[in-house]
């Protein structure tokens, strides 16, 4: 079973570089070692395992990482830049996906799989938009119920509920604004999220969405501590425009 | 619908002399505790209204119920478990419907010394670097050590070998972050800088050059990067006689 590893700034400067040479040819092998040799990665202490998996979706994917990287304590990886981004190496096929004709998915971002160390030191994190990482946190933060609806996309797509979620820090550390959004926006017969959410996609805020769930939740924080609520202390102060979805 | 937004509200603002928020950090790798004091009174807020404190870092949080304002009880475990590292706290005071009575929105910890931190310590993955500073928040840098190398941490704190090695020249790029590269006026009291640079005053008595002693308007960084030296050397002679210390640690 492979040890866990994190890549050296070499290692980010390869799989980078991989990344790019994929996009071009996605028959581009990967570069020998860079998961295993010292100069491209490191073992994470103390050593924790994985296995080539076939994860259904992505909380099948935050539940079977949550479990094998416990023994490096949550505070510590949530973090780790180069951990994570030898875990989107090695899962590299799951987390880019495939077309229906067999071709490679691969984002135009490196974020997905694999995270720039230097970036985030700079505070220009971007690191929930990694595949992994989102699921992981996802998973481990909130618990399994609340993942049901929050990673049921495959490995590699991201919901948009999650997105949004993850990239509203205030929001996603909430449990109740979690539960509410899971509550709110997740059918709970299918576990799947609920259509219609998004709207037509880019900027568009439908009323009761979650966009415009978050700006409420902005707009009610002026009042109230509303991200130390429960869920159901929330959804009483939420606008009749949210009705349609409770 | 657009939202509206109301530029007021009645909530009250928790100054920095009502929060005393203290940082024990320890050496073994334990997650950090805090202590708080807080006065309140000035303030006016009913006795039942709670007051709920939160520690926080990037996507990590924990909240700490810290009972009413007429009756404070801490919790018994104050341990920062989900946030050890650098965290930021906040302070509410909330009526009994959870509205916001009176906050205090971004709060640093002092340290257990009961002196405020001036430059924090951070261990991570620096690859083959043994330190580095990081400068992400203007007037707080973090002074970042490499991870690999068990308790450097520790040794920092106590070695004054150790110390005299990297505290000057982590002392000399502060500085020059402050005056040169972010440009802060030496005498803005409401720069973030301006602790540091009342810390350097309490050592080096040289005045700041100024446009009266031959600085062009363009700022001359070589008569900056002069004083800069001049107080990195007073401070090796005031903190620790570093290459003194350095060299009985060789031996």
């Amino acid at each position: 079973m492979p040890r866990v590893g994190q890549l050296t700034d070499e290692g980010i400067r390869a799989a980078k570089a991989w990344l790019d040479a994929v996009r071009a040819d996605d028959g581009e092998p990967l570069p020998a070692g860079l998961l295993s040799e010292p100069l491209y990665s490191r073992p994470v202490m103390p050593a924790v395992y994985v296995e080539p998996q076939s994860f259904t979706n992505r909380r099948e994917a935050g539940k079977y990482l949550s479990r094998q990287l416990a023994p490096l304590g949550n505070a510590r990886i949530a973090d780790n830049a180069r951990l994570w981004s030898w875990l989107g190496v090695f899962y590299f096929e799951q987390v880019a996906g495939r077309y229906s004709d067999g071709s490679l998915r691969i984002a135009s971002s490196d974020v997905p799989y694999v995270i720039d160390p230097l970036r985030e030191r700079r505070g220009d994190s971007q690191s929930h938009r990694n595949r992994l990482l989102a699921a992981w946190d996802i998973y481990t933060r909130h618990g399994d119920e609340r993942a049901r609806g929050l990673l049921s996309a495959p490995v590699s797509g991201m919901e948009h509920l999650a997105d949004r979620l993850l990239g509203a820090v205030e929001a996603y550390r909430s449990p109740g604004v979690m539960g509410l959004a899971n509550r709110l926006y997740t059918d709970s017969a299918t576990g799947m999220q609920k259509p219609g959410i998004a709207g037509g996609g880019g900027n568009q805020r439908p009323p009761g969405g979650v966009v415009r769930l978050l700006d409420v939740l902005n707009q009610l924080y002026m009042t109230y501590d509303v991200y130390g609520m429960s869920a159901e202390q929330i959804a009483e102060l939420l606008p009749s425009e949210f009705d349609r979805w409770r | 619908m657009p939202v509206r937004r109301f530029n007021y509200t009645e909530r009250k603002r928790i100054e920095e002399r009502n929060v005393t928020l203290e940082l024990q950090e320890t050496d073994d790798g334990e997650a950090p505790t805090f202590t708080a004091l807080l006065n309140l009174a000035e303030l006016d807020l009913p006795d039942d209204a709670r007051i709920v404190i939160t520690a926080r870092r990037g996507r990590a949080e924990m909240r700490f119920d810290w009972g009413t304002v007429g009756a404070p009880a801490p919790p018994s475990d104050c341990r920062l478990t989900d946030v050890p590292v650098d965290p930021v706290f906040r302070v509410m005071v909330e009526s009994s419907d959870r509205k916001i009575l009176a906050l205090a929105n971004s709060v640093s910890p002092r340290r257990a010394a009961g002196r405020e931190s001036l430059l924090w310590l951070e261990e991570v993955d620096l690859e083959q670097e043994v330190w580095r500073l990081r400068f992400d928040e203007p007037g707080r840098p973090v002074l970042l050590v490499n991870q690999t190398i068990g308790g450097m941490s520790a040794a920092i704190r106590r070695d004054g070998g150790l110390q005299g090695t990297i505290l000057p020249e982590a002392f000399r790029a502060i500085l020059t972050r402050a005056l040169i590269v972010e440009a802060h006026p030496p005498d803005d009291d409401d720069s973030p800088w301006s602790n540091w640079l009342r810390f350097t005053e309490s050592f080096y008595d040289v005045d700041f050059p100024t446009d009266d002693d031959g600085l062009d308007a363009e700022n001359d960084n070589a008569a900056l990067s002069q004083w800069v030296d001049g107080a990195v050397a007073a401070f090796t002679r005031a903190q620790f006689n570093a290459a003194a210390l350095y060299a009985a640690a060789r031996r």
